[in-house]
Protein backbone atom coordinates (compact mmCIF):
# COMPACT_ATOMS: atom_id res chain seq x y z
CA UNK A 1 0.00 0.00 0.00
CA UNK A 2 1.08 3.10 -1.23
CA UNK A 3 -0.13 4.78 2.33
CA UNK A 4 -1.01 3.90 5.76
CA UNK A 5 -4.93 4.61 5.09
CA UNK A 6 -7.42 2.11 5.12
CA UNK A 7 -8.71 1.39 2.04
CA UNK A 8 -11.76 0.29 0.85
CA UNK A 9 -13.29 -1.35 -1.99
CA UNK A 10 -16.78 -0.60 -3.25
CA UNK A 11 -18.87 0.08 -6.25
CA UNK A 12 -18.91 3.77 -6.44
CA UNK A 13 -22.71 3.62 -4.13
CA UNK A 14 -23.75 4.18 -0.26
CA UNK A 15 -25.10 0.57 -0.36
CA UNK A 16 -23.53 -1.09 2.73
CA UNK A 17 -20.43 0.19 2.78
CA UNK A 18 -21.97 4.03 3.39
CA UNK A 19 -22.32 2.95 7.47
CA UNK A 20 -18.36 2.63 7.00
CA UNK A 21 -17.41 5.52 5.58
CA UNK A 22 -19.93 7.38 8.03
CA UNK A 23 -17.87 5.36 11.48
CA UNK A 24 -14.62 6.39 9.62
CA UNK A 25 -15.93 9.96 9.60
CA UNK A 26 -17.26 10.21 12.99
CA UNK A 27 -13.55 9.10 14.33
CA UNK A 28 -11.83 11.39 11.75
CA UNK A 29 -9.62 8.61 10.16
CA UNK A 30 -9.63 9.60 6.13
CA UNK A 31 -9.22 6.26 3.79
CA UNK A 32 -8.73 6.12 0.45
CA UNK A 33 -11.12 4.35 -2.03
CA UNK A 34 -9.77 1.47 -4.06
CA UNK A 35 -10.63 1.70 -7.56
CA UNK A 36 -14.40 1.20 -8.01
CA UNK A 37 -16.00 -1.96 -8.80
CA UNK A 38 -17.78 -1.96 -12.23
CA UNK A 39 -17.18 -5.52 -14.15
CA UNK A 40 -17.66 -8.94 -13.28
CA UNK A 41 -13.61 -8.84 -13.26
CA UNK A 42 -12.69 -6.63 -10.72
CA UNK A 43 -15.08 -8.84 -8.43
CA UNK A 44 -13.44 -12.07 -9.36
CA UNK A 45 -10.17 -10.90 -8.82
CA UNK A 46 -10.76 -10.20 -5.45
CA UNK A 47 -12.10 -13.10 -4.51
CA UNK A 48 -9.21 -15.09 -6.13
CA UNK A 49 -6.94 -13.04 -4.12
CA UNK A 50 -8.68 -14.77 -1.02
CA UNK A 51 -9.67 -11.34 0.55
CA UNK A 52 -13.17 -11.84 0.40
CA UNK A 53 -13.73 -14.46 3.70
CA UNK A 54 -17.70 -14.94 2.50
CA UNK A 55 -16.75 -13.94 -0.77
CA UNK A 56 -19.21 -10.30 -0.22
CA UNK A 57 -18.10 -7.02 -0.43
CA UNK A 58 -17.68 -4.21 0.97
CA UNK A 59 -13.71 -5.00 1.71
CA UNK A 60 -12.18 -2.78 4.15
CA UNK A 61 -8.05 -3.13 4.51
CA UNK A 62 -7.31 -2.13 7.49
CA UNK A 63 -4.46 -2.58 10.65
CA UNK A 64 -2.79 -5.64 8.62
CA UNK A 65 -6.32 -7.27 8.13
CA UNK A 66 -8.97 -7.98 5.11
CA UNK A 67 -12.11 -6.57 7.21
CA UNK A 68 -15.32 -7.73 5.79
CA UNK A 69 -18.89 -8.43 7.16
CA UNK A 70 -19.82 -4.24 7.75
CA UNK A 71 -21.06 -4.34 11.09
CA UNK A 72 -17.83 -6.88 12.05
CA UNK A 73 -15.99 -4.00 10.88
CA UNK A 74 -18.09 -1.15 12.28
CA UNK A 75 -17.69 -3.01 15.46
CA UNK A 76 -14.10 -3.10 15.28
CA UNK A 77 -13.41 0.74 14.20
CA UNK A 78 -15.64 1.63 17.00
CA UNK A 79 -14.15 -0.21 19.62
CA UNK A 80 -10.44 1.16 18.61
CA UNK A 81 -12.19 4.71 18.83
CA UNK A 82 -14.08 4.72 22.04
CA UNK A 83 -17.59 4.52 19.68
CA UNK A 84 -18.55 1.67 22.11
CA UNK A 85 -20.16 1.05 25.58
CA UNK A 86 -17.95 1.78 28.62
CA UNK A 87 -20.04 -0.78 30.72
CA UNK A 88 -21.26 -4.16 29.96
CA UNK A 89 -24.94 -2.78 30.05
CA UNK A 90 -24.27 0.18 28.30
CA UNK A 91 -22.64 -1.85 25.46
CA UNK A 92 -25.87 -3.82 25.63
CA UNK A 93 -27.68 -0.94 25.15
CA UNK A 94 -25.44 -0.04 22.17
CA UNK A 95 -25.89 -3.64 20.93
CA UNK A 96 -30.02 -3.69 21.37
CA UNK A 97 -30.77 -0.20 19.50
CA UNK A 98 -27.96 -1.45 16.86
CA UNK A 99 -29.69 -4.70 16.17
CA UNK A 100 -32.93 -2.26 15.70
CA UNK A 101 -31.76 0.12 13.65
CA UNK A 102 -30.70 -3.00 11.57
CA UNK A 103 -34.04 -4.41 11.45
CA UNK A 104 -35.33 -0.58 10.33
CA UNK A 105 -33.07 0.28 7.54
CA UNK A 106 -32.94 -3.12 5.99
CA UNK A 107 -35.35 -1.97 3.31
CA UNK A 108 -33.88 1.13 1.93
CA UNK A 109 -30.72 -1.03 0.14
CA UNK A 110 -33.24 -2.00 -2.53
CA UNK A 111 -34.21 1.48 -3.25
CA UNK A 112 -33.80 1.35 -7.59
CA UNK A 113 -32.98 -2.29 -7.59
CA UNK A 114 -36.62 -3.16 -7.00
CA UNK A 115 -39.85 -1.38 -7.41
CA UNK A 116 -40.06 2.38 -6.14
CA UNK A 117 -44.13 1.56 -4.98
CA UNK A 118 -42.67 -1.47 -3.38
CA UNK A 119 -39.74 -0.55 -1.39
CA UNK A 120 -41.39 2.68 -0.76
CA UNK A 121 -43.94 0.34 1.18
CA UNK A 122 -41.87 -1.51 2.91
CA UNK A 123 -39.52 2.26 4.29
CA UNK A 124 -42.86 3.27 4.91
CA UNK A 125 -44.05 0.72 7.28
CA UNK A 126 -40.53 0.74 8.98
CA UNK A 127 -40.82 4.42 9.87
CA UNK A 128 -43.99 4.11 11.11
CA UNK A 129 -43.13 1.30 13.51
CA UNK A 130 -39.17 2.27 14.54
CA UNK A 131 -39.55 6.07 14.32
CA UNK A 132 -41.47 6.34 17.38
CA UNK A 133 -39.44 4.50 19.31
CA UNK A 134 -35.80 5.64 18.33
CA UNK A 135 -37.95 9.13 19.12
CA UNK A 136 -38.86 7.99 22.38
CA UNK A 137 -35.45 6.38 22.97
CA UNK A 138 -33.32 9.61 22.51
CA UNK A 139 -35.49 11.92 24.59
CA UNK A 140 -35.72 9.81 27.42
CA UNK A 141 -31.89 9.08 27.32
CA UNK A 142 -31.45 13.64 27.19
CA UNK A 143 -28.16 13.97 26.09
CA UNK A 144 -28.53 14.34 22.56
CA UNK A 145 -27.42 10.79 22.41
CA UNK A 146 -28.78 7.46 21.83
CA UNK A 147 -26.68 5.60 24.87
CA UNK A 148 -25.20 7.15 27.38
CA UNK A 149 -23.53 11.28 26.96
CA UNK A 150 -21.19 10.42 23.73
CA UNK A 151 -21.34 9.58 20.13
CA UNK A 152 -21.53 5.31 19.68
CA UNK A 153 -22.03 3.59 16.62
CA UNK A 154 -25.94 3.51 17.07
CA UNK A 155 -25.91 6.91 17.31
CA UNK A 156 -23.80 6.55 13.96
CA UNK A 157 -26.37 3.82 12.54
CA UNK A 158 -29.00 6.13 13.31
CA UNK A 159 -27.68 9.19 11.59
CA UNK A 160 -27.32 7.21 8.38
CA UNK A 161 -30.96 6.10 8.43
CA UNK A 162 -32.21 9.53 9.17
CA UNK A 163 -30.30 11.20 6.55
CA UNK A 164 -31.92 8.86 3.86
CA UNK A 165 -35.10 9.45 5.30
CA UNK A 166 -34.60 13.04 4.67
CA UNK A 167 -34.23 12.10 1.07
CA UNK A 168 -36.77 9.40 0.63
CA UNK A 169 -39.92 11.13 3.29
CA UNK A 170 -38.59 14.04 4.65
CA UNK A 171 -42.24 15.12 6.02
CA UNK A 172 -41.41 11.72 8.63
CA UNK A 173 -39.87 14.42 10.68
CA UNK A 174 -42.62 16.32 11.27
CA UNK A 175 -43.78 14.43 14.10
CA UNK A 176 -40.18 13.36 15.29
CA UNK A 177 -38.50 16.87 16.45
CA UNK A 178 -35.88 15.18 18.49
CA UNK A 179 -34.70 13.06 15.96
CA UNK A 180 -34.49 16.32 13.60
CA UNK A 181 -32.46 17.94 16.15
CA UNK A 182 -30.45 14.84 16.03
CA UNK A 183 -29.73 14.39 12.82
CA UNK A 184 -28.92 18.14 12.21
CA UNK A 185 -26.57 18.23 15.34
CA UNK A 186 -24.48 14.86 14.47
CA UNK A 187 -24.36 15.94 10.75
CA UNK A 188 -22.78 19.16 11.87
CA UNK A 189 -19.93 16.97 14.03
CA UNK A 190 -16.71 18.35 12.16
CA UNK A 191 -15.43 15.66 10.78
CA UNK A 192 -19.01 14.08 9.96
CA UNK A 193 -20.16 17.61 7.96
CA UNK A 194 -16.73 17.42 6.07
CA UNK A 195 -17.42 14.13 5.19
CA UNK A 196 -20.64 14.61 3.79
CA UNK A 197 -19.52 17.94 1.79
CA UNK A 198 -16.90 15.44 0.38
CA UNK A 199 -16.85 13.75 -2.91
CA UNK A 200 -16.75 10.70 -1.36
CA UNK A 201 -19.94 10.94 -0.22
CA UNK A 202 -22.54 9.33 -2.75
CA UNK A 203 -25.45 10.41 -3.88
CA UNK A 204 -28.54 7.82 -3.27
CA UNK A 205 -29.15 4.81 -5.20
CA UNK A 206 -29.07 5.93 -9.01
CA UNK A 207 -29.47 3.58 -12.32
CA UNK A 208 -25.21 3.93 -12.82
CA UNK A 209 -25.01 2.34 -9.29
CA UNK A 210 -27.31 -0.56 -9.78
CA UNK A 211 -26.38 -1.13 -12.82
CA UNK A 212 -22.89 -1.61 -12.18
CA UNK A 213 -23.37 -3.40 -8.88
CA UNK A 214 -25.49 -5.82 -11.29
CA UNK A 215 -22.87 -6.26 -13.74
CA UNK A 216 -20.81 -6.68 -11.70
CA UNK A 217 -22.11 -9.32 -9.92
CA UNK A 218 -23.43 -11.10 -13.44
CA UNK A 219 -27.43 -10.76 -12.17
CA UNK B 1 -22.27 16.83 30.10
CA UNK B 2 -24.34 17.72 27.58
CA UNK B 3 -24.04 20.92 25.47
CA UNK B 4 -26.90 22.51 24.74
CA UNK B 5 -25.77 25.03 22.17
CA UNK B 6 -27.75 23.64 19.39
CA UNK B 7 -29.85 21.22 20.49
CA UNK B 8 -33.28 21.72 20.93
CA UNK B 9 -33.83 18.26 22.59
CA UNK B 10 -35.16 18.76 26.02
CA UNK B 11 -32.66 17.99 29.30
CA UNK B 12 -33.85 15.01 30.78
CA UNK B 13 -32.16 14.01 33.65
CA UNK B 14 -32.24 10.85 35.89
CA UNK B 15 -35.52 10.97 35.66
CA UNK B 16 -35.86 8.12 33.06
CA UNK B 17 -34.49 5.55 35.58
CA UNK B 18 -37.75 5.86 37.75
CA UNK B 19 -39.78 5.98 34.79
CA UNK B 20 -38.28 2.91 33.34
CA UNK B 21 -40.41 -0.71 33.92
CA UNK B 22 -38.27 -2.28 36.58
CA UNK B 23 -37.28 -5.54 35.67
CA UNK B 24 -38.28 -8.53 37.65
CA UNK B 25 -36.37 -11.66 37.99
CA UNK B 26 -38.29 -14.97 38.95
CA UNK B 27 -38.60 -15.12 42.80
CA UNK B 28 -34.60 -17.39 42.99
CA UNK B 29 -33.38 -14.73 41.25
CA UNK B 30 -32.10 -16.63 37.78
CA UNK B 31 -32.64 -15.17 34.59
CA UNK B 32 -36.32 -15.23 33.04
CA UNK B 33 -36.85 -16.10 29.56
CA UNK B 34 -40.34 -15.43 27.57
CA UNK B 35 -41.01 -16.88 24.68
CA UNK B 36 -43.00 -19.95 23.28
CA UNK B 37 -42.57 -23.80 23.61
CA UNK B 38 -40.04 -23.78 20.83
CA UNK B 39 -36.55 -22.82 19.92
CA UNK B 40 -37.12 -19.88 17.59
CA UNK B 41 -35.35 -17.03 17.96
CA UNK B 42 -34.51 -17.52 21.87
CA UNK B 43 -32.76 -20.74 21.21
CA UNK B 44 -29.24 -19.44 20.92
CA UNK B 45 -29.81 -17.48 23.92
CA UNK B 46 -30.75 -20.64 25.62
CA UNK B 47 -27.58 -22.35 24.48
CA UNK B 48 -25.61 -19.20 25.56
CA UNK B 49 -26.61 -19.11 28.36
CA UNK B 50 -26.28 -23.49 29.19
CA UNK B 51 -22.50 -22.97 27.53
CA UNK B 52 -22.02 -20.31 30.04
CA UNK B 53 -23.60 -22.65 33.23
CA UNK B 54 -26.40 -20.42 33.45
CA UNK B 55 -29.74 -21.77 34.82
CA UNK B 56 -32.94 -19.81 33.82
CA UNK B 57 -36.70 -20.03 34.55
CA UNK B 58 -38.79 -20.43 31.89
CA UNK B 59 -41.98 -17.61 32.50
CA UNK B 60 -45.50 -19.08 31.05
CA UNK B 61 -45.23 -20.12 27.24
CA UNK B 62 -46.96 -17.54 24.87
CA UNK B 63 -50.10 -19.21 23.56
CA UNK B 64 -52.57 -16.54 23.02
CA UNK B 65 -53.04 -12.63 21.76
CA UNK B 66 -53.07 -11.32 25.04
CA UNK B 67 -49.88 -13.41 26.10
CA UNK B 68 -47.68 -11.05 24.02
CA UNK B 69 -50.03 -7.72 24.31
CA UNK B 70 -49.39 -7.74 28.32
CA UNK B 71 -45.53 -7.71 27.87
CA UNK B 72 -46.45 -4.76 25.36
CA UNK B 73 -48.00 -2.93 27.39
CA UNK B 74 -45.90 -3.29 30.27
CA UNK B 75 -43.15 -1.63 28.32
CA UNK B 76 -40.80 -4.15 28.25
CA UNK B 77 -40.18 -5.10 25.18
CA UNK B 78 -38.25 -2.13 23.43
CA UNK B 79 -39.44 -3.40 19.73
CA UNK B 80 -42.56 -4.71 20.75
CA UNK B 81 -40.53 -8.54 20.30
CA UNK B 82 -39.72 -11.43 21.86
CA UNK B 83 -37.63 -13.02 22.81
CA UNK B 84 -37.47 -11.23 26.40
CA UNK B 85 -35.13 -12.42 28.79
CA UNK B 86 -34.66 -10.47 32.50
CA UNK B 87 -31.62 -10.49 33.63
CA UNK B 88 -29.57 -8.25 36.32
CA UNK B 89 -32.40 -5.89 36.40
CA UNK B 90 -32.41 -5.19 32.90
CA UNK B 91 -35.57 -6.81 30.48
CA UNK B 92 -33.31 -7.58 27.49
CA UNK B 93 -34.65 -8.24 24.17
CA UNK B 94 -32.81 -8.71 20.60
CA UNK B 95 -31.20 -11.63 20.32
CA UNK B 96 -27.74 -11.15 19.40
CA UNK B 97 -27.46 -8.31 22.11
CA UNK B 98 -28.43 -10.63 24.49
CA UNK B 99 -26.63 -12.96 23.25
CA UNK B 100 -23.53 -10.80 23.38
CA UNK B 101 -24.15 -9.80 27.15
CA UNK B 102 -24.22 -12.94 28.07
CA UNK B 103 -21.11 -14.24 26.11
CA UNK B 104 -19.30 -10.69 27.78
CA UNK B 105 -20.20 -11.61 30.91
CA UNK B 106 -19.36 -14.92 30.92
CA UNK B 107 -15.94 -14.80 29.15
CA UNK B 108 -17.66 -16.02 25.53
CA UNK B 109 -15.84 -13.31 23.69
CA UNK B 110 -12.48 -11.88 22.38
CA UNK B 111 -9.61 -11.63 24.86
CA UNK B 112 -8.30 -8.48 22.16
CA UNK B 113 -9.61 -6.19 19.60
CA UNK B 114 -8.43 -8.45 16.54
CA UNK B 115 -10.30 -11.65 18.33
CA UNK B 116 -13.08 -9.66 18.58
CA UNK B 117 -13.37 -8.76 15.50
CA UNK B 118 -13.00 -12.29 14.58
CA UNK B 119 -15.99 -13.23 16.25
CA UNK B 120 -17.56 -10.66 15.14
CA UNK B 121 -17.16 -11.48 11.42
CA UNK B 122 -17.99 -15.00 11.96
CA UNK B 123 -20.93 -14.29 13.79
CA UNK B 124 -22.34 -12.26 10.95
CA UNK B 125 -21.58 -14.95 8.39
CA UNK B 126 -23.58 -17.48 10.93
CA UNK B 127 -26.40 -15.15 11.28
CA UNK B 128 -26.71 -15.32 7.55
CA UNK B 129 -26.10 -19.37 7.24
CA UNK B 130 -29.05 -19.73 10.58
CA UNK B 131 -31.52 -18.08 8.98
CA UNK B 132 -32.99 -20.06 6.03
CA UNK B 133 -32.90 -23.19 9.12
CA UNK B 134 -35.16 -20.78 10.97
CA UNK B 135 -38.45 -21.08 8.47
CA UNK B 136 -38.56 -24.58 9.20
CA UNK B 137 -42.61 -25.25 9.00
CA UNK B 138 -43.03 -21.61 8.10
CA UNK B 139 -42.31 -22.56 3.99
CA UNK B 140 -43.41 -26.02 1.99
CA UNK B 141 -41.02 -28.32 2.73
CA UNK B 142 -39.33 -29.08 -0.40
CA UNK B 143 -38.90 -25.29 -0.70
CA UNK B 144 -37.18 -25.42 2.90
CA UNK B 145 -34.83 -28.57 1.54
CA UNK B 146 -33.76 -26.15 -1.30
CA UNK B 147 -33.22 -23.22 0.75
CA UNK B 148 -30.87 -25.31 3.42
CA UNK B 149 -28.76 -26.90 1.21
CA UNK B 150 -28.43 -23.95 -0.55
CA UNK B 151 -26.97 -22.27 3.03
CA UNK B 152 -25.25 -25.54 3.26
CA UNK B 153 -23.55 -25.36 0.37
CA UNK B 154 -22.23 -22.01 0.66
CA UNK B 155 -21.23 -21.98 4.26
CA UNK B 156 -20.46 -25.04 5.18
CA UNK B 157 -16.82 -25.28 3.58
CA UNK B 158 -16.09 -21.61 4.74
CA UNK B 159 -16.53 -23.14 8.72
CA UNK B 160 -15.32 -25.81 8.21
CA UNK B 161 -12.07 -24.18 6.20
CA UNK B 162 -11.96 -22.07 9.35
CA UNK B 163 -11.99 -25.08 11.97
CA UNK B 164 -9.34 -26.82 10.34
CA UNK B 165 -6.78 -23.64 9.73
CA UNK B 166 -7.28 -22.87 13.81
CA UNK B 167 -6.46 -26.15 14.98
CA UNK B 168 -7.97 -25.81 18.23
CA UNK B 169 -11.19 -27.31 17.72
CA UNK B 170 -12.81 -23.81 17.96
CA UNK B 171 -13.62 -21.25 15.92
CA UNK B 172 -11.54 -18.65 16.99
CA UNK B 173 -8.54 -18.73 19.66
CA UNK B 174 -8.37 -21.84 21.81
CA UNK B 175 -11.85 -21.77 23.96
CA UNK B 176 -15.35 -21.59 23.26
CA UNK B 177 -16.36 -18.62 22.29
CA UNK B 178 -20.33 -17.10 20.88
CA UNK B 179 -19.42 -18.08 17.82
CA UNK B 180 -18.71 -21.96 18.59
CA UNK B 181 -22.39 -21.84 20.05
CA UNK B 182 -23.89 -20.43 17.15
CA UNK B 183 -22.61 -23.24 14.95
CA UNK B 184 -23.26 -25.59 17.08
CA UNK B 185 -26.92 -24.68 16.90
CA UNK B 186 -26.80 -24.92 13.25
CA UNK B 187 -25.40 -28.49 13.44
CA UNK B 188 -27.91 -29.73 15.76
CA UNK B 189 -30.89 -27.98 13.70
CA UNK B 190 -29.29 -29.94 10.58
CA UNK B 191 -28.53 -32.87 12.76
CA UNK B 192 -32.67 -32.65 13.37
CA UNK B 193 -34.28 -31.78 9.77
CA UNK B 194 -31.41 -33.21 7.31
CA UNK B 195 -29.14 -34.83 8.39
CA UNK B 196 -27.72 -36.16 5.73
CA UNK B 197 -26.38 -32.69 4.55
CA UNK B 198 -23.30 -33.52 6.97
CA UNK B 199 -22.26 -36.58 5.58
CA UNK B 200 -19.87 -34.34 3.66
CA UNK B 201 -18.36 -32.91 6.39
CA UNK B 202 -16.88 -35.55 8.63
CA UNK B 203 -15.18 -32.69 10.58
CA UNK B 204 -17.46 -30.79 11.68
CA UNK B 205 -19.88 -33.96 13.35
CA UNK B 206 -16.24 -34.34 15.18
CA UNK B 207 -16.78 -31.16 16.11
CA UNK B 208 -20.82 -30.94 17.03
CA UNK B 209 -20.15 -34.04 19.41
CA UNK B 210 -17.60 -32.34 21.05
CA UNK B 211 -18.80 -29.11 22.13
CA UNK B 212 -22.03 -30.86 22.78
CA UNK B 213 -20.44 -32.93 24.94
CA UNK B 214 -19.16 -29.78 27.45
CA UNK B 215 -21.37 -30.98 30.71
CA UNK B 216 -23.32 -27.62 31.52
CA UNK B 217 -24.71 -27.75 27.38
CA UNK B 218 -25.25 -31.59 27.33
CA UNK B 219 -26.98 -31.14 30.50
CA UNK B 220 -29.12 -28.89 28.54
CA UNK B 221 -29.66 -30.74 25.25
CA UNK B 222 -30.93 -33.64 27.43
CA UNK B 223 -33.38 -31.45 29.81
CA UNK B 224 -36.91 -30.86 29.54
CA UNK B 225 -35.84 -27.20 28.58
CA UNK B 226 -35.02 -27.92 24.83
CA UNK B 227 -36.98 -27.88 23.03
CA UNK B 228 -38.24 -29.86 19.42
CA UNK B 229 -37.98 -28.56 16.17
CA UNK B 230 -41.23 -26.83 14.78
CA UNK B 231 -44.17 -28.47 14.24
CA UNK B 232 -47.93 -27.99 13.16
CA UNK B 233 -48.77 -27.01 17.20
CA UNK B 234 -46.08 -24.42 17.25
CA UNK B 235 -46.70 -22.81 14.22
CA UNK B 236 -50.15 -21.95 15.19
CA UNK B 237 -49.23 -20.95 18.56
CA UNK B 238 -47.11 -18.62 16.85
CA UNK B 239 -49.31 -17.63 14.39
CA UNK B 240 -52.08 -17.58 16.68
CA UNK B 241 -50.36 -15.18 19.18
CA UNK B 242 -49.02 -12.57 16.58
CA UNK B 243 -52.01 -12.84 14.46
CA UNK B 244 -50.80 -13.43 10.96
Amino acid sequence: MSSTKPVLHYWKGRGRAEIIRLTLAAVGVEWEDAPYLNEPADFEKLRSEGKLFFNQLPLLQMDGMNLVQTIATVRYIAAKHGLNGKTPEEQYRIDLLSEGLRDFYAPFFAFKFQPDENVMSAVTTNINRYMPIFEKTLTENGHGHLVGDRLTMADVQLLEILLAINHYKPESFASNPNLKAFMDKISALPSIAAYLKSDKRFPPNNDEYCTAVNRTLGR
Amino acid sequence: MPTSKTTSIPKVRSQSRTRKTKAMSSPSKKPLLHYWKSRGRAEIIRLTMAAAGVEWDDAPYMDQPEDIEKLRDSGKLVFNQLPLLQIDGINMVQTYAVVRYVSAKHGLNGKNAEEQYRIDMLSEGLRDFAQPIGAYKFMPDEAFKASVTQAVDRYMPIFQKVLTDNGTNHLVGDRLTMVDIQLLEILLSLNDLQPVLLDKYPKMKEYQEKISAIPSLAAYLKSEKRFPPNDDDIIASIKRVLKF
